[in-house]
């Protein structure tokens, strides 16, 4: 069986986004989608970081999205910042179809 | 007038405004002449005493005395002596000596009709009636058209360091026109910032130089001239500032005698350039005054100043006593026309498309005299005299005839290379001379189209046409003649089947003159559309057979139809017409207009301009018929449109790219790279920034080629146009404007896909937050009211944010992050303190102190209480 992807929800201390990773974890599994969501917060993120093919950072930590780009590049991490509205209502089919859109954008972006 | 007065003029204008004067550099751009000349002639008027050098760098010169002499014009036919002209003049007069300053006007009509002269007299009679002088600046503004930069320099002046290049602060025209008129002909060129800049001129009397932040006051009168509708061509708010516009009539209505008082000004002013005053026979005379004259009185001046060259280089090598113009002389738009019906030969061209005629000015008489004596003191033949003369004539009078005729010579971006069209302009007076006829210059167009295409399409060797018969022997000749003048743009010298196929081609150009063709005719929608894309199709060409008519939108179908009846009677040659039209009934009506008119119609719908070229192209060829050139037009015009398309999807896999330009890559380019990668939001973070270098020759760069290939190019941003025409170009001062870059945000919002979705979102407003943040805690707190809190949080927040300097995302993830932890709080769990360490950013005190009472106000609701440090830990989550 093919390995689940890993998603990684940053926020300020781990808090929301342990919610919001469960959120997506229950939309995933309702649509029948092998995901493993986790949740980190910016102090913890960095030496896990590369286990990870997903990258979402929250809004309140939107602004490291620039330091973390070459990061993400360079290791082949799809990295994209949750959209405000979908955070604040903690709609996790949102955040999974953001999540789709960015794997699938990566994907074109490495072929092409 | 001279060159040196006008140089005179111009400081002595200058230096009433500004003591210090100006630069050779500064003369040299405002009258168009190099620098070295402006500089030539004012030290020429340093040695004379009239103009003060004041050493440095630059050097700047100042005028010490007015200059003597006002202009005098001996010739003057002055507008009130013309009936047509008189009413305009009196309303033109009352609006400029209008109460307490006069009231800006707007000239209006086609190009040739005399705007610029009319906006030079109106000059005139103001100072006349003010008593003094005024400072007249008069300016084209399609000059820099493809510059807005150096457009709204010119006019405005600029501020030092207002963008790469601007190194000194530089006055405008509209300072120089400071208490006097300021013309802007061709004003519907100017860009809108630069309308905008105009109207609040007009409304306040004030003014900014480019980049400067101090307005300016000057009192000037305005007369714009356009030859487009103003309301459809100037900003509405521009156009309304004019309360007075005035219509020129075009030449073909005004009177007979008007047109004969013309004729005569200019034959006389041409006389007084010669020296000598011109006869003119009279059945020049009668085409003069009867011709077709499309340009309008600039068309027939220029038209006249043809016939006299031409005439009085008759006289130089004949010897004549006087200047007579013979029918010969006459460029062949006047010689043609006579049935007055036909408009074959000189289908309107587009106003915008006309040039101003280059000046023919004594000096260019003064030479040819001058060289006619050098040659003689060599002792050469007659005949080489004369042709020596027709060398030196031949480049002035092509230029008139091309400007006259709306030939714009040699097309820049001609369908044909220049080099080839060289090779077969040299060998034309040949190629008649041997075939002992003259040749009409389309058919050299048609010839030179055929050997292009011949090489582009790499050259096939064709074997079906062997065992034709060969052309006789003139054809034959004049074809390899014609293929030795190509060896310089060849590599190989041209196959036999080849030289063979261009006698054919020749003997059947010249058996079947002129009306061997299919007429293509546009028709569409609209006031211009039709006839602006025939324009651009006629100019790529060299050639003025692609006809056109506008269908204005209310106009009734039975009158469009019977414009198109009478349309394609007139171009039939005898082929057909393909008619392109856009949509709706014009696609249909073909048929009935065939029968009507008995001439074989066929139509193509969707007309596009690149289709209008290809049909113009193949027309031009021989050998087609209409049918087959309905059906390979056709064909050709639905694969563009899919390629098109493929295109697009290509587009949206490609990275995102904007393009930073300079000539030389690593100046200016990368300057703007840098405050680029800066200033892009977040949202735009796939956009990759490279900076290229351009080559400044022909403003094209193999890099930038290559990034347009692999990328989607959004936009090209710097101090060169890199000759991109379909890429957005930002001049670099642009975006040093709010306008400039909302035009730039415009565009990135424009081309953010759904690839990353974070570009779906929305902006979020600080309003919405209580509502998002309560329906979200809804969903994953299980013991605190959301409802309370964030009604607590929607007064006590703004404090907060006020401190933190937070936008509504960041503030959303505090709310949630609030709620969560005070969620696990009241089941009694010790959320976990921020590690930092002390390196760290003060925090600052007033930070702390709002999060502490918003902590408070939530202990006291909720009645529980919050572990030592935590206000310290929010105010520091917020400033991270």
């Amino acid at each position: 069986m093919k390995k689940p992807l890993r998603v990684l929800i940053i926020c300020g201390l781990g808090g929301t986004s342990h919610l919001l990773a469960k959120k997506v974890k229950e939309a995933a599994q309702r649509r029948n989608i092998s995901f493993d969501v986790e949740a980190g917060s910016i102090l913890d993120f960095r030496n896990r970081l590369t286990q990870f093919e997903v990258l979402l950072l929250e809004p309140q930590v939107r602004h490291m999205k620039k330091e973390l780009q070459s990061v993400a590049k360079r290791d082949g991490i799809a990295l994209g910042a949750v959209d405000p509205r979908s955070f604040a209502t903690m709609d996790g089919d949102a955040v999974l179809d953001q999540i789709l859109h960015l794997l699938k954008a990566d994907l074109e972006i490495n072929q092409g | 007038m001279k060159k040196i007065d006008l140089v005179e003029q111009t400081l002595y204008r200058i230096t009433k405004n500004n003591q210090e004067g100006t630069t050779a550099e500064e003369i040299s751009s405002l009258l168009h002449i190099d620098r070295s000349t402006a500089s030539r002639y004012l030290n020429q008027l340093v040695q004379m005493g009239v103009v003060e050098k004041h050493p440095g760098r630059p050097v700047r010169f100042s005028s010490l005395k007015k200059p003597s002499e006002t202009l005098s014009r001996p010739n003057i036919l002055k507008p009130e002596d013309q009936e047509s002209l008189q009413p305009i003049v009196e309303k033109a007069k009352a609006a400029l000596l209008y109460p307490p300053r006069g009231l800006p006007i707007l000239l209006y009509g086609e190009t040739g009709v005399g705007k610029s002269y009319m906006a030079g007299y109106l000059a005139e009679v103001t100072a006349q009636y003010l008593g003094h002088d005024l400072p007249f600046v008069s300016f084209n503004c399609a000059e820099y058209a493809q510059n807005p930069q150096l457009l709204m320099g010119h006019l405005f002046g600029v501020k030092k360091g207002a963008f790469t290049g601007a190194d000194t602060d530089r006055s405008g025209l509209v300072q120089q026109a400071n208490g006097g008129l300021l013309f802007l002909d061709e004003i519907h060129r100017l860009p809108e910032a630069g309308q905008e800049m105009l109207f609040h001129l007009i409304d306040s009397g004030y003014y900014r130089r480019l980049g400067e932040s101090k307005q300016r006051n000057v009192n000037i009168l305005l007369i714009g001239a356009t030859t487009q509708p103003p309301d459809h061509a100037l900003l509405p708010t521009l156009s309304r500032r004019f309360p007075v516009k005035i219509t020129l009539p075009p030449l073909r209505k005004r009177s007979r005698q008007e047109r004969e008082q013309l004729v005569n000004l200019f034959l006389s002013i041409e006389g007084e350039q010669m020296g000598a005053r011109p006869i003119l026979e009279p059945e020049c005379r009668e085409a003069f005054l009867t011709y077709d004259c499309r340009g309008n009185v600039g068309q027939l001046k220029s038209d006249i100043q043809i016939a006299c060259a031409q005439a009085f280089l008759r006289r130089l090598h004949r010897n004549e006593p006087t200047v007579t113009i013979l029918p010969d002389d006459l460029p062949h738009s006047v010689r043609y026309i006579k049935d007055g019906d036909s408009t074959d030969e000189q289908p309107s061209l587009g106003n915008s498309l006309a040039e101003k005629p280059p000046k023919m000015d004594q000096s260019f008489y003064d030479r040819l005299v001058h060289f006619q004596h050098e040659l003689e003191s060599k002792g050469l033949s007659a005949y080489e005299k004369a042709r020596k003369l027709q060398q030196l004539a031949e480049p002035f009078v092509q230029s008139r005839i091309d400007s006259s005729q709306f030939i714009p010579a040699p097309p820049k971006n001609s369908l044909l290379e220049a080099s080839l069209m060289d090779c077969f302009r040299k060998v034309w007076n040949q190629v008649e001379a041997l075939l002992e006829r003259t040749i009409p210059l389309s058919y050299l167009t048609t010839l030179a189209l055929h050997i292009q295409a011949w090489v582009k399409a790499g050259k096939p060797a064709r074997t079906d046409e062997g065992n034709l018969s060969s052309s006789p022997p003139p054809f034959r000749e004049a074809a390899e003649l014609i293929a030795q003048s190509l060896l310089p743009y060849l590599s190989d010298p041209l196959p036999e089947v080849e030289v063979n196929r261009i006698a054919r081609l020749l003997q059947h150009g010249v058996e079947t003159p002129e009306n061997g063709r299919i007429a293509v005719l546009v028709a569409a929608h609209g006031d211009a559309s039709a006839s602006s894309m025939a324009d651009v199709a006629n100019a790529l060409m060299g050639e003025q057979h692609i006809h056109a008519v506008d269908i204005p939108l209310h106009q009734p179908t039975t009158v469009a139809y019977n414009r198109l009846a009478k349309t394609l009677r007139e171009i039939d040659e005898g082929h057909g017409v393909l008619m392109l039209v856009d949509l709706g009934s014009l696609t249909t009506m073909g048929e009935s207009l065939s029968k009507e008119t008995g001439i074989a119609v066929s139509t193509i719908a969707d007309v596009h301009l690149s289709m209008v070229i290809d049909a113009g192209r193949r027309s031009l060829l021989p050998g087609w018929d209409l049918p087959l050139l309905t059906e390979t037009i056709r064909n050709r015009s639905v694969q563009r449109i899919s390629v098109h398309q493929d295109d697009s999807k290509q587009n949206l896999q490609k990275r995102r790219l904007i393009a930073t330009v300079c000539l030389t890559g690593e100046g200016a380019a990368l300057t703007l790279d840098s405050w680029l990668q800066e200033h892009l939001s977040t949202v735009d973070d796939d956009v990759e920034i490279r900076p290229v270098q351009i080559d400044l020759q022909n403003r094209r760069s193999p890099l930038l080629e290559h990034l347009r290939e692999n990328h989607q190019l959004l936009a090209v941003v710097g101090t060169v146009q890199p000759d991109l025409p379909d890429v957005p170009f930002f001049p670099a001062w642009e975006l040093l404007q709010p306008e400039g870059v909302a035009r730039l945000e415009d565009l990135l919002k424009k081309t953010r896909d759904d690839r990353e979705t974070e570009s779906e979102e929305t902006s979020l407003q600080v309003e919405e937050i209580p509502t998002l943040v309560e329906q979200g805690l809804m969903e994953t707190t299980s013991h605190l009211n959301p409802r309370l809190f964030c009604r607590i949080l929607k007064e006590t927040m703004p404090s907060v944010r006020q401190a933190a300097n937070l936008d509504p995302a960041r503030e959303t993830g505090l709310w949630m992050h609030l709620g969560a932890l005070m969620d696990r709080l009241i089941q009694g769990e010790v959320p976990q303190r921020i590690a930092h360490s002390s390196e760290e950013n003060q925090i600052p005190f007033a930070l702390i102190k709002a999060w502490t009472d918003l902590l408070n106000r939530l202990s006291s609701a909720f009645s529980i209480s919050f572990p030592d440090g935590m206000a310290e830990d929010l105010s520091r989550l917020s400033v991270i």
